[in-house]
This record gives structure tokens, sequence and C-alpha cells, in this order.
């Protein structure tokens, strides 16, 4: 039975198609509120209505946050959504061949989650008016490294443009995630309009891959970016309006040769050795293509596996502070390394000292508002290290420390959510107002001289 | 693209792939081919399995996907070169199989055609054995448009692969932007169903346009457009086939609402179904919704005419199971609370009074016999399942009160098998209840707590060993041996896991030995697994017929029977 529900889940799964969940009134159990959101779905070109749609409200940006409110339209394309509580909600509606629409405070978009519609009690809403664009359609053929079509390759689809931020929602018309068929053929659809970039992958065929012989060297596939390449930067990007079908975006797959990258980290001063952290990452395109690092006590270190590519190797760790339960300064190594087709060995990385930024944060009277905190936040950088928000003192002076080279953001706020951030800031640096508050860290260098003005 | 194009390769089936470290002297060489046009396939998995020297026993869960999903462990997998070739390397003295696992078809060494039983390599003395051809057959396609009835494609609805002879083991794909769908599958016969009710299921009926204020939906619809399986026309392919134009039109039909009151009831698990009355006619899940309980009143919406059951059962809260294993820790006090009662749809809404009410407990002794019994601490990490013969739908467990005693939450009147898991050691030997035996059949709970029921275990279990005759040899295949009940009552309702009930793959030596509860039993050796149970039938005709005593070991050598495609 359970087998026989895998094999189902899995066939759905591989599909991205998410069966339709939505009810024709309030899911059960929600709180019963006085607010009705209403509205009418229709096409975006034409204007004509899109019956039976989906639409779900929820609160909050993450991944499944709690669905409030959901229904289906009609046949006219008109929904109601009642019984809701009052409070900020975010919409979706999908429907069957068209791209995911969010509300927007401007009608609707494609970009999710849209802009929160927010709801008081007993208040009378005007019917919205959601417009879906068709879905657009990416088509191609998936061959094996012998020009063999591949069956069973998974397919990834990242959007490069208009991608916004998470999505709460797990509406989904079309796929984004699809396996190819048995001649290798898939069809990607439901796309809203936008640039992505597609990839192929073999999984689950193992790990322990060899051509022709059990003797031969171990390989891996690798993921691969169409037209044909494994670095992300150099995939092209395809472009799908609204509607549209773009087929013939093909690719073959290959399989590359899984090398070793060792060496020793080279341990300055009293750098506690257990605690180092290290990583090997894709210098291009996200760290889905990072290798485990494996340490030795001996400051020795390995990767396996590691296809061709080029890489950042770093490491970071904290010297020993004064007491057993104190931590001392962050000190950090960063190499770019380029595997090719053999094993990399004898590599040395030397632990470096990491930098400080020092700073004033004052209101307009020039008082120190305490309350706040100042957090550097990455923009880019190598080395991927915790560092401490700076907390200014009595005189609104603050360090921020165990920085690594990179570019960062400053944000001023009262705590970890994002939604106390204060934006009406200020920062200069030496005189020079900060472009989007973002400023540069050069190896080793220490930064001074940072004023923050916050307009309350 | 051509058929002769369409490849198979090995791919998330071979998920599992396990590799010991091979350390013999011997290898295995050859290419894989087109079963159809001989020629060479580069950049395909090929798996080496290793038939082991001892006899082992699968569960029937196991049994029934193992030959299918590829998770046997493995002695290694080399990917073709782009001639086809593959080489294994260290191979040990020993029988070998190849596979190359494809969709939902497994393709193996030694077939004449894509339905064969596979063949054994033996590697002795750190020999090597040389150019191996291993045919690769395509699995079958079906494939076809879902319309509805204006001609426009459906998109995104599930459409299913049933084969007639086990409807609840179908494959299911959803419709593209197109309205197309393709699925692949094993040579054979099937059904081909649009499913809509899989998205009823989750309280959000496949509406069609609406007549007026006449509600109506999309009905699960056989090829080539049957309403129901009786006149569904049954569709055969073989390895290779590419069947398209299985279209099917959608037709939309009235559908009324039920609105139903009960007394509130609290529950983790509050629901209330509506099944099809004959769930043996179609493919499951034949519960087409599903609404809450908890508010008193319920509404189901979209539900075309026939002829249905409102099913609930209210159980109280129990531990999570995870493989069927988990036991109760206590035996909750709260009353199992229930309701089956037809409910017919004809041509307008429909109101239903829900009256829940408090099942029904079966309780009895257990004995352990030949030792001393375990304690109940040793007991209280073994689960007893009720499971209900109808149906594999509803969790309902019993546990261990004592060494001696059992009980089960309330359960509600129907047929159940017992489940007892034995402790370390033990062996199940009998379960009676009113003194007639129940090892291989279910009970019957009426309107009454049932308080007659007997487990008895045995820490010397009634064995069957034997030999399989003719000794493997390569080109033959591997032998399984099937001990079943010689009981026919038993064969057709098995339960998910029948105790009287082996399935055995010989060790390598044709050697097989399984533990089983005392009784008469069929047992018989063929070059294949069994269809169970459907196989039964035709093999007790083949088949020694052997009586197992307590405590005692009977051998029986068997000869190797072909067994049915």
């Amino acid at each position: 039975m359970n087998r026989r529900l895998l094999l189902f889940t899995c066939a759905v799964l591989a599909l991205g198609w998410a069966p339709p969940a939505g009810a024709p009134t309030n899911q059960r159990g929600t709180p019963a509120g006085t607010v009705v959101v209403s509205g009418r779905i229709v096409d975006r070109v034409d204007g004509t209505p899109i019956p039976f749609a989906r639409v779900e409200m929820r609160v909050g940006t993450s991944l499944g946050a709690s669905q409030l409110g959901s229904a289906r339209a009609d046949e006219r394309g008109e929904f109601r959504v009642e019984r809701l509580t009052a409070g900020g909600y975010y919409l979706a509606v999908a429907a069957p061949g068209y791209a995911v629409a969010y509300f927007s405070s401007k009608g609707s978009t494609s970009v999710p989650p849209g802009d929160v519609l927010n709801v008081a009690d007993n208040q009378q809403l005007m019917p919205l008016e959601i417009r879906l664009a068709r879905g657009g359609v990416i088509t191609g053929h998936v061959t094996n490294q012998f020009g063999v079509p591949a069956a069973g390759a998974f397919l990834n689809l990242r959007q490069t443009t208009g991608r916004g931020g998470p999505s709460p929602f797990y509406l989904q018309q079309g796929a984004t995630s699809f396996v190819t068929d048995s001649n290798g053929d898939y069809r990607l659809y439901g796309l809203a309009e936008g640039e992505y970039l597609v990839a192929a992958q073999m999984l689950g065929s193992g790990d322990n891959l060899r051509v022709g012989s059990t003797d031969a060297p171990r390989v891996g596939h690798p993921r691969v970016f169409y037209p044909g390449t494994t670095d992300q930067a150099e995939a092209r990007p395809v472009v799908v309006r609204p509607g549209e079908e773009r087929s013939g975006v093909d690719i073959q797959l290959r399989l590359v040769p899984l090398l070793s990258v060792s060496g020793t980290v080279a341990v300055a001063g009293n750098a506690n050795r257990s605690e180092l952290q290290m990583s090997l990452r894709p210098v291009t395109g996200d760290s889905d293509g990072s290798v485990f690092v494996s340490r030795r006590n001996d400051n020795g270190f390995e990767a396996r596996d590691v296809p061709p590519n080029r890489y950042w190797l770093t490491a970071f760790g904290h010297e020993q502070g004064r007491s057993p339960t104190e931590r001392g300064a962050l000190v950090w190594a960063a190499i770019e390394v380029t595997v090719t087709d053999r094993d990399l060995r004898d590599l040395t990385i030397a632990l470096q000292p990491s930098s400080t930024l020092e700073g004033m944060l004052a209101d307009e009277s020039g008082n120190p508002p305490t309350q706040f905190s100042v957090t550097a936040l990455p923009v880019s950088r190598n080395v991927d290290a915790p560092h401490p928000p700076g907390r200014p003192d009595a005189s609104g002076k603050f360090v921020i420390r165990d920085l690594t080279p990179g570019r960062y953001r400053l944000r001023v706020g009262t705590g970890p959510n994002w939604n106390t951030e204060i934006t009406e800031v200020e920062a200069t640096l030496a005189g020079q107002t900060l472009t989007n508050r973002e400023f540069e860290i050069a190896a080793g260098a220490n930064l001074t001289g940072l004023m923050i003005r916050v307009r309350k | 693209m051509p058929p002769h194009l369409r490849l198979v390769i090995a791919i998330a089936l071979a998920l599992f792939v396990q590799e010991p470290a091979q350390t013999g002297a011997g290898s295995i060489a050859g290419r894989v081919v087109d079963g159809r046009t001989a020629l060479p396939i580069g950049g395909i998995a090929v798996q080496l399995h290793e038939v082991p020297k001892e006899s082992r026993a699968f569960p029937l869960s196991d049994y029934r996907f193992m030959f299918v999903n590829g998770t046997r462990p493995t002695r290694g997998q080399v990917i073709t070169d782009g001639d086809g070739r593959f080489r294994f390397g260290a191979v040990a003295d020993g029988f070998y199989e190849l596979h190359v696992y494809a969709f939902h078809t497994l393709s193996q060494f030694g077939q004449a055609d894509a339905t064969d039983a596979g063949r054994v390599i033996e590697i002795s003395a750190g020999k090597s054995v040389t150019g191996v051809s291993l045919r690769v057959w395509h699995s079958p396609v079906l494939g076809g448009r879902v319309i509805d009835e204006s001609g426009r494609p459906v998109i995104g609805v599930e459409v299913a692969a049933i084969p007639p002879t086990a409807v609840d083991q179908f494959l299911a794909v959803a419709t593209d932007d197109r309205g197309m769908f393709a699925v692949n599958v094993p040579p054979g016969d099937y059904y081909v169903a649009v499913r809509p009710e899989t998205t009823i299921a989750r309280s959000d009926a496949l509406l069609a346009a609406p007549i007026g204020r006449q509600q109506m939906v999309y009905p699960i619809t056989f090829f080539p457009g049957a309403l129901s399986i009786d006149q569904a026309v049954r569709i055969s392919v073989a390895a290779d086939d590419l069947r398209t134009g299985i279209d099917i039109r959608l037709k939309p039909v009235k559908a009324y609402r039920i609105t139903g009151r009960n007394a509130a009831a609290q529950s983790n698990r509050p629901w209330i179904n509506l099944v099809r009355d004959d769930p043996a006619k179609g493919p499951k899940p034949s519960t087409l919704t599903q609404a809450d309980l908890r508010t008193g009143q319920f509404t189901m919406n979209g539900v075309p005419p026939g002829s249905y059951r409102l099913r609930a059962v209210l159980t109280p809260d129990m531990p999570f199971m995870t493989h069927g294993t988990a036991p109760l820790r206590t035996l909750s006090p709260e009353p199992t609370l229930w309701v089956d009662a037809p409910v017919t749809v004809s041509d307008r809404d429909v109101e239903v009074r829900v009256d829940l009410r408090p099942g029904f407990r079966i309780t009895g002794k257990v004995s352990f016999e030949g030792g001393t019994p375990p304690t109940l601490e040793q007991l209280a990490s073994r689960a007893i399942v009720i499971q209900r013969a109808i149906d594999n739908d509803v969790d309902l467990r019993g546990l261990y009160l004592s060494p001696s005693a059992f009980a089960s939450i309330q359960v509600p009147p129907g047929r159940y098998f017992i489940r007892p898991a034995a402790p370390q050691g033990w062996y199940l030997k009998a379960i009676t209840a009113g003194g007639r035996d129940v090892t291989g059949s279910a009970i019957e709970i009426e309107f009454a707590d049932r308080s007659d029921v007997e487990i008895t275990f045995t820490n010397r279990p009634a064995k069957i060993r034997g030999t399989v005759q003719p000794a493997l040899a390569t080109g033959m295949s591997r032998p399984f041996v099937t001990v079943f009940s010689a009981d026919r009552s038993e064969w057709t309702d098995l339960g998910q896991s029948p105790a009287r009930l082996a399935l055995i793959q010989a060790g390598s030596d044709g050697t097989y030995e399984a533990p089983l509860p005392p009784g008469t039993y069929f047992v018989v050796a063929t070059d294949r697994p069994l269809k169970v149970p459907g196989d039964f039938s035709r093999l007790s005709l083949l088949a020694e017929t052997v009586v197992l005593a307590d405590g005692a070991t009977t051998s029986q050598n068997l000869k190797i029977q072909k067994a049915a495609k």
C-alpha cells in the first residue's frame, strides 16, 4: 500500500503539479471574522472571465505560511473569500494554463508574493480584479553524453528576472521542476513571463558511477545549463513572454571526472584549529554546487568528489579568547582554485585577521539612539562567516568586528526581524555618503569614521 | 520522435544502489543492445546483482514491488560506454543477474522477450565471462489527450493506467497544458481513466460550467468514454509499443450537495468520507470527498448521482505510526466513534443525520508456549495491528496488557485481521476466535465487544525446508518458493501481511527455509515471482501439499515450475 502510494506520489511530484487545494468556502477551522474579499478573475489580454480559478490568502511570506482563506472562482470568474479576520494578507490566484498571479496595489503581478492587502473589520472592500496572463511554455530534448535520449533527467528552472521575494503559496499551475519522459523530452508550462535559466541533471543514479568498467575512474552527473555548460555564468537565459512557447531548448548531459582537493590550513596565532569551518563553493552560480570539505586534526583538509569548476576554497575560525568560554577574533582564509582534470594536492591556505568597522550612530538631534543596533549584511563576499552586530555605547559609538573582505550593506534596526529595520538612515564614510548604505572592506583593512544618522 | 529512439535509462528507480566491495578474481563483460533493433545503447546503467547464497523470505508488501523498483542490493553498477559496453571486474564466485531498470520496466540478462524471466550467470574459480549480450526493451507508452465537452484541453487532471487484475496498482500522470498525457507502463493490459475525483477528494470538485443553477462536475471517465469500469475498453501493450490516440472527452454530469448534521465530535482524525459503495469496481481512492465533523455540520459539494457510503472512524489519540510498528503506550478509555451509512444521490440535494456511535473492543488471551514468556516490558515495543479487511484506510491498534492478555481500542463493526508483532525469538503459532482458527483469515466484529480471541506464540516454530531442483546453473532462472495456505478461503482475503504465506527467494545452492504457523500448505517453486494471490489457483495443481506440525521441521524438495508471465 505504502509503496503504491509512493509510486503514485512520485508520478505527481515528478510532474511538479500540485493538485488543486482550495475549497469552495472558508478553510475548516478558520477563526470566523467579518471581512469579505471578493473579486473577479479575467484574462489579461482580452479581459474575458477565467472560470474556476483558485484563490488563496495567506499571512506572512515564508513558504506555506498559514493559509487563512481560500476560494474557488465560479464559472463567471467571480470569487468571494468570507469570514476573514482583519489583517494583512497576501493573495494568489492560479488557473490551469495561466501563470500564477499575486495581488498588487497596482492590480496584479506575476512577481511573488505581491503586495499586502490590508482589511479592517466590517470594511466593505471594492471587488478586486485580478488579471491572469497565459503561462509561457519551454520545451526541449535532453540527451546523454552519447547523444542517446535521456529519460528521467530532472529539469531545474530558475527565473533571472522579476523573481521577487519568497512566495508563501504552494499554488503553482505549471511545472518548475520536471523530469524528461521516456523520449528524453520535457515540457515546462504555466510559466510567468520572464527570463529563465534551464538546467538538466541526472539524479539518484547512485554515487559510484563508472563508464565502461568497474575499473574506470569515478565520474559524476553535473547539472548542465542550456545550451550546454556546467557554469551558471555561461548559461544562456531563455526569454518567455505570456503564452509564448519556446521550443528546442535542448540540453546534452555529460559525465565529469570526480576529483580530490586537499592540503593544509596554515594556522596563525592561537586560532582554535578544531573549530575551523571550511567550504568549497563554485565561484559562479549558487551554493548548490558546494562540496563538503572534511578536516583532520593536523590541519589537513580534503574535499572528495569534486567536479571540475572554479571554486572558492575558504576557511574561518576564531582565536582563543581570554577565557575558555570567550571567543576571540575571527580569522579567515580564501583562495580561488580551478579544478580541471586532476586532483589538487598540497594546497596551503593561510588564516588572516578579520577587519573591524568603527562608527557613530546618532539621531537628527545628535543624540545616541542606544536602542538600535547596526548590522553589516553581506552583499557579496567569499567567506561566509558570522559576525555580531554593533551595539552603540552611551556616546553612540559602535564597532562591528569579525568582518571578512567583501561588500556589505548597513542595516539599522531594533531586532533580528526585517520588519523593524529603520530605512530613514543616512550613512557617511569619511564624509562621503554611501549609496544604498553599501561599503566595501578589503583584506586586512579596518574602517573608521562611519557616521550614521537616523531620522525618526 | 520515431519509436526506435525512445530509449530507457535507469534513473531514480535505481536510487538506492549499495555497492559492497568486490573481492573476487572473475569478471563479467558484454554489451547492452536494444531488444528490437540489436543496436548498442551507450550511457545506460547496468547493475550486477548477486543471488544470495542463503534463502530469504520477503513480506508481501515488499515482494510486490521489489522486482520493479530496484531497491535490492547490487554488487555494482556500470554506465555503458559509447558502444554499449560494460565490464564488471573483481567478481567473486557465485551466481549473478544483470539488470537494467527503466520506467516501471526491468530488463534482465537472458530474457527471450520483455516479459520473460531473467537468467543467471555463474562465476566459478575466478573465471571471466565475456560477450554477454543484455537486451533492453522500451517500456510501452499509453498516450492521448483529455478534452472537455467543448473540445478544450483539460489541464492538470490525473490520468491513470489501471491493470484490470489489480485496479489499485495503477500508474498515474497529469495532463499538460495541451491536455496531453503519456504514461509509461510495464507490458500488459490496462484500462485508462481520467480521475477528476482525485481533486474532489481534496474537497475541490473538478467543476464544469453549471446549467442554470444546476451544479455540474466531471466524473471519473474510462477510455473510450465510459462512466463505469465495466464498460471500459482494455488496451493491451507490449514492450516498445507507443500507443497514442487514447483520447477521452469528459462530459459533465449533474452534481448535488450532501449536507449533514452530527453531534459535534473532537478527534485528531475528525473526517467523514464519502466513498463509492462498490470500491472493487474502480481504482482507489474510492473516497470522493471528505468533511470535518468537529462543528456538528458538514457539506459535501459536487457529488454525482450514485450509491455511496458515509464512513467515519474517529479514534482516540495514538502514537504516530511508521512502518506499521508504533505500539500503543496505554489503552485509551476514550471511545472510537464511527458511522457507516449508505447514502444515495439521485436527482436532488441530500440531507443526512449522522449518528456517531462507540465501537467495540477486541480482547483476549495471549500465551507463550515452549519457554518463559517475555516480560511486559519486552512486549511493550510490539504493536498489535487491527487491520480492516475492506481497506487499509483506518489505523486501529491494540496492545499487550500483560504477557497473557491483550486489548484493542474500540473498532467499528466489520471484519478484521489481527496482526500481532511477535517479540524477539517468538513466532506466531495461531490466532483463534471463539475456538475457530483465524490465523489466516479475518474475524467478525458485530455489535458487541469480542473477548474470545486467543493469540498463541511459540519459540519452536513449525518450519518448512528443502531443496529446489534442478540446481542453479548459467542460463537458468533464479528460483522462487511460495508457501501458501491450502485453505482456498484464505486466498481471497489476504490482508496486508498474511500469516499463512511465505514468499521466499531460494538460495543459490537451491535451499529454502521458512517458519510458518502450523497447518496445511501448498508449496511450489517457480522460475519467477508469483502473482499473489492470482497464480495460487493454477499453481495449487502443480504444488506439493505439506502439513506443518507444531515445533517440527518438514522437508520438501521441489522441482521448478514455469510461472505465468
